[in-house]
Formats: C-alpha cells, sequence, structure tokens
C-alpha cells in the first residue's frame, strides 16, 4: 500500500491515493515501517496476537466465560468496525484499502502471483492443521478440554485456567492474522464491512457444517459452504443470507457432528463396534481448539 | 492465639499473580515460599471465618483445626455452612473476616484456587466432577501433581514415575481394568472414585471430600468407607456428610455445623447423646 505513492491517480510520493482523496497532508505515524515487507510480515503476527493478549487478559481475569465472553468478542469487533469506518482513523474510512498493485515486486493482478498466493495459502493451511493437530493431541490440548468441561474442577487441580485460556486466544487470533494477510491480496480489497458480526456467523457456519469439534471438519466445512456460496450468490445473491441461515439451522438438526460426523456413522454402522466407535468420537481432542477458535471468531 | 490478630477483610476474588502471565508461561512450580510447619500436629487452622451474603450470615465465627492425618467427618443441617466452609479453605470464596493458615506459616487467603491445590489441599466436589470427554487415565493425567505452566504442558509428557504413580492410584481406586474407559460412562460411584484419584494423584496434604456416598449404592458406599479410611494417615481427609450411617462406619471424631459455626465436637456417639444436636436436628 505504501509503495504505491506516485504510482497512484493522484501521483502524491508520499502518500497513496485513498489518504490523498480523505485529505491526509502527511503519513500517520501508525503507517511508518510498512513500506518494509519484512516488517508487514511480522505485524501480521504482533498485532492481533498483542490485541488478543490485552483484550484476553482483561477478560480472562475478571472469569469472564461463555455466552458472555462471546458477546463482548463481537462487541469489540463492532466497535472496531465503528472505528474503522472513520476517516480520521487513517485506513481509508468507508472504501477500505484497494486498488493494490503489486507484492513484493510482483503484480498482484498477474497470474503467477495469484497462484504462488493461493499456493501459500495452502501451505499455511497445511502448517496451521500440523501446528493445531499438536496442541490439540498434547497435554495442553487435554487441559483444554478439561476446562471446557469442568472449570473449576481443573482450576482445583491446580492450573491457572486463565492462562490457558489466554495462550490459546492468542494463539487462535495470530492464525486469524496470517489468514486476513493472505486474504487481502488475493481478493484485492478490504474495507471494514469486513468486521461486520454475519462474517463471525459465517466462521460458525463453517465449522458446524464441517463437524464441531474436528479439525478437519473445519476445513471441510469452509470449503463446501464457501463453494456453495459462490454458486449460490451468483444464482440469486439476495437469498444467500437465508440459504446460510436454513443451512445452520439444518445441520443443527439433522447432522450436530457435521459432514464429517457423516462419514463416522457410516463406518459405524458397517463396525459392530458402534458404542466404542462413538466414544471415541467424543473423546475426539480436537473438538476444543475449534470451539475456542469458532468462539473466538 | 489471637484471633483478631489475624483478622482480613474482605476482598474481591483475584489472581495475585496473574500479572505475571508472561513468566507463568515458562517454569511455574507449587511453592509456597516457606514449607509446611506441622510442629504443633495441627495442618489446618480455619479461625473466626465470617462469610456473609447479602446480609446472611453462611458462617458465623467458625473455629475449626484438624490434626495431620486425621480423618474428621463434619455433619450439619442443610445451611449449616459446610459447603461455605471448603470454598474458603480452597480459595473459591474470601471470608469477610477470619484467618486460615495452612501449617503454622502459610496464609491460604492470601492464595488462589490453583496456587492452593498445587501446594497440597485436594477438593472433591458434591457432585462428581470429571472430565467426561477423556478416558480415566487421562482424568488421572491431568490432576498429577507436575509442572502445571503453560508451556510445560505443551512439550513435556509425564516423566515414568508420575506414570507409575497413576498405575498405583488405578488399582487403589478400583479401576485399573477401565483405564482407557471414557470418564462419562463410568457409574455414579465410579465417578466418584475417580474423583477421589484424581485428588490422590496431586499428592495432597489435605482431601477435602464433599459428600462422598451421595446417591451411592449400600456395596458402593462400604468401599468407600474403606478407600477413605485406607487413605487417613497418610493424609488429612475431612469428610463432609448427610449419610449418619456412613458417617458411624468411618467417624473417629465429629464436628457438627449449625447455622455457620461449630455446635459441638466428639466421637460419634458423645455427638449424637448431645441434646444441642438432638435439638438441631429434631426440632424443638
Amino acid at each position: 500500500m505504501r509503495q504505491i505513492g506516485a504510482r497512484g491517480q493522484y501521483g502524491n510520493p508520499e502518500l497513496p491515493d485513498f489518504m490523498v482523496f480523505l485529505n491526509w497532508d502527511h503519513l500517520p505515524w501508525y503507517w511508518l515501517g510498512f513500506d518494509s515487507f519484512g516488517f508487514a510480515l511480522l505485524m501480521v503476527v504482533l498485532v492481533p496476537g498483542i490485541l488478543a493478549f490485552v483484550f484476553g487478559w482483561l477478560t480472562f481475569r475478571s472469569r469472564v466465560t461463555g455466552v458472555y465472553f462471546s458477546i463482548i468478542t463481537q462487541a469489540l469487533t463492532y466497535a472496531l468496525m465503528l472505528a474503522f469506518f472513520r476517516n480520521e482513523m487513517g485506513f481509508g474510512g468507508n472504501n477500505g484499502l484497494t486498488d493494490f498493485k503489486d507484492i513484493v515486486g510482483y503484480p498482484v493482478t498477474a497470474d503467477t502471483t495469484r497462484i504462488t498466493l493461493f499456493l501459500c495459502s495452502g501451505i499455511a493451511l497445511m502448517i496451521a492443521y500440523i501446528v493445531c493437530r499438536y496442541i490439540v493431541t498434547s497435554r495442553f490440548g487435554r487441559i483444554v478440554i478439561s476446562i471446557r468441561d469442568a472449570e473449576s474442577r481443573t482450576r482445583f487441580c491446580g492450573y491457572k485456567v486463565e492462562s490457558y485460556k489466554l495462550w490459546i486466544f492468542v494463539f487462535s487470533s495470530i492464525l486469524a492474522g496470517i489468514a486476513g494477510a493472505l486474504y487481502v491480496p488475493q481478493v484485492g480489497i478490504i474495507n471494514p464491512g469486513e468486521f461486520s458480526p454475519l462474517n463471525s456467523i459465517e466462521l460458525v457456519v463453517w465449522v458446524a457444517t464441517g463437524g464441531r469439534g474436528t479439525l478437519f471438519g473445519a476445513i471441510v466445512g469452509a470449503f463446501t459452504v464457501n463453494y456453495g456460496k459462490t454458486l449460490f450468490t451468483s444464482y440469486s445473491p439476495e437469498t444467500w443470507l437465508f440459504a446460510l441461515g436454513a443451512l445452520f439451522v439444518i445441520v443443527t438438526l439433522v447432522l450436530p457432528k457435521g459432514l464429517v460426523g457423516l462419514f463416522g456413522r457410516a463406518k459405524n454402522s458397517e463396525s459392530a463396534h458402534e458404542t466404542l466407535e462413538a466414544d471415541n468420537q467424543a473423546n475426539n481432542p480436537d473438538m476444543v481448539s475449534e470451539k475456542i477458535l469458532a468462539e473466538e471468531k | 492465639m489471637n484471633i483478631l490478630a489475624h483478622a482480613k477483610q474482605a476482598m474481591p476474588i483475584k489472581d495475585p499473580d496473574f500479572g505475571n502471565a508472561l513468566n507463568g508461561f515458562g517454569k511455574d512450580v507449587d511453592n509456597f515460599g516457606a514449607p509446611l510447619d506441622t510442629s504443633k500436629r495441627n495442618i489446618l487452622y480455619v479461625e473466626g471465618i465470617t462469610v456473609s451474603f447479602d446480609g446472611f450470615r453462611a458462617l458465623n465465627n467458625l473455629n475449626l483445626y484438624i490434626e495431620e492425618g486425621e480423618l474428621r467427618c463434619i455433619i450439619g443441617p442443610n445451611g449449616a455452612g459446610k459447603t461455605t466452609m471448603m470454598d474458603v479453605i480452597t480459595g473459591k470464596t474470601k471470608p469477610d473476616e477470619g484467618s486460615v493458615y495452612f501449617g503454622r506459616q502459610i496464609n491460604l487467603l492470601e492464595l488462589s484456587e490453583h496456587q492452593i491445590a498445587r501446594g497440597g489441599i485436594g477438593r472433591k466436589f458434591q457432585k462428581p466432577t470429571i472430565f467426561e470427554a477423556l478416558t480415566v487415565y487421562e482424568n488421572l493425567e491431568l490432576a498429577t501433581a507436575s509442572n502445571k505452566a503453560v508451556w510445560w504442558t505443551l512439550t513435556k509428557a509425564l516423566t515414568s514415575e508420575q506414570k507409575l504413580r497413576i498405575d498405583e492410584v488405578l488399582i487403589q481406586i478400583g479401576l485399573k481394568e477401565l483405564r482407557y474407559k471414557n470418564a462419562g460412562a463410568l457409574s455414579h460411584g465410579q465417578k466418584q472414585w475417580l474423583e477421589i484419584g484424581m485428588l490422590l494423584m496431586q499428592s495432597p496434604r489435605v482431601l477435602l471430600v464433599d459428600e462422598p456416598v451421595a446417591g451411592m449404592t449400600g456395596e458402593e458406599t462400604e468401599k468407600t468407607a474403606e478407600l477413605l479410611l485406607s487413605l487417613a494417615g497418610k493424609h488429612s481427609v475431612i469428610v463432609v456428610e448427610h449419610d449418619m450411617k456412613f458417617v458411624r462406619s468411618i467417624a473417629r471424631k465429629v464436628t457438627v455445623l449449625h447455622q455457620g459455626s461449630v455446635l459441638t465436637e466428639g466421637t460419634m456417639d458423645q455427638v449424637q447423646n448431645d441434646p444441642k444436636v438432638i435439638e438441631v436436628y429434631l426440632g424443638e
């Protein structure tokens, strides 16, 4: 963004178009350093991480839990949305940031760049999956399940519940930050509308559709729902929201374990050890991190 | 001992070392900074505790001393303050007045729940509270006394010594064959034993056991009595229970609570023949 400067419509050597357009006469301090790619990459991880740390530290310390915590996170994103809509924030206000030209020297619209970015997303997904897998199968993962099931028991077992919540919250927000950084150059525009609560709900629908309590289910769900969205919005864009709502209701009623649960069920009826299988599924340690990820969003 | 000298004002629950969240990420072991001093035979000193909820006095100048290795039963009618007393000892509720000392040095009122738990006071809840989504073995694994800091649990598995200890406890609570079973699928009695097993994994000095035989069959009750009796001596065990038959079968010393303070103390026979106790239980 910072490197557009002179090449923009306005040709200002110091400022990108949107700032000229919104009558900024100098660069706000928080944009400094973003002309360096390395610095920007670092901030992708640091900004959401620190934000989550501060926010999580305050809320978990006051023992805010469950639905109240979800509401507060929603309120926070809503507040951020309103703040970023203001032109004075220096992030382009209503229009957001767009008209990206190139990324580390390669034009964003070129096919090779687009393919590379797509591959990066794929690799990031795989790495994130492996890291999440490691976390949920470690002792840490089981402690987080314990916190979900019986928080005070965990506390009386000698665990500092707040620290566990805080670090998993920070971790998931860093993941979200990386996802966002990959999303924007591929879509080509980012504006405060993305903060809207609807997006959080969509994420929950992905996880519910794919299968709550599994890492793989979240991935399956994200692909299925988004494919559905692409199809639907090209035929009749107005009804998409209704379809999304209906999907959520149907999945919750008919497929409580999501699409992944469907495979599990098919396997079950084949084998004689039905209850055993069900036990194993209920025991799936993936459950928590997903739930927390979903809650976090 | 002068009770008033130790009086503390009520304060909101807050975790004194939560400010060190970053430090807690690394090494973070249980340590009170003072060794447990039980030179006067008592391990727990509860003195002059008063707790009010919206004007209702749940505990009213409660005094209780527990000896090391003792098995103490606490009985009392509903609302006598039995559970509130446990909440105060384990750090869940901060009293308006009074003091709670673990040994002669350690002031429990200054510590938070997880610190008290790490330091050696285990608590079993009234309703069996276990981690239902995990196996019996994993439940005990989580309760094991070990470094419970975030980074540690993410990178380190248990030592072979700790695993042996889990096996020992599995035998002790009679759940060895069920170790890979989901805890949620256990019977009510087995859940209670598992929870007691989880307390044992913390190597506690004091065990607080809230209504261990509620809802158990006769046979399960007997087994529980045996288990608790076998624990006394190695640990101080405080049992809160309604079931008089059960209390009679295990009790050595009984404390009767009534309206938030101690009504009387003594052997089961002394207590049952005490006119004050009869009045409280049977009405006038």
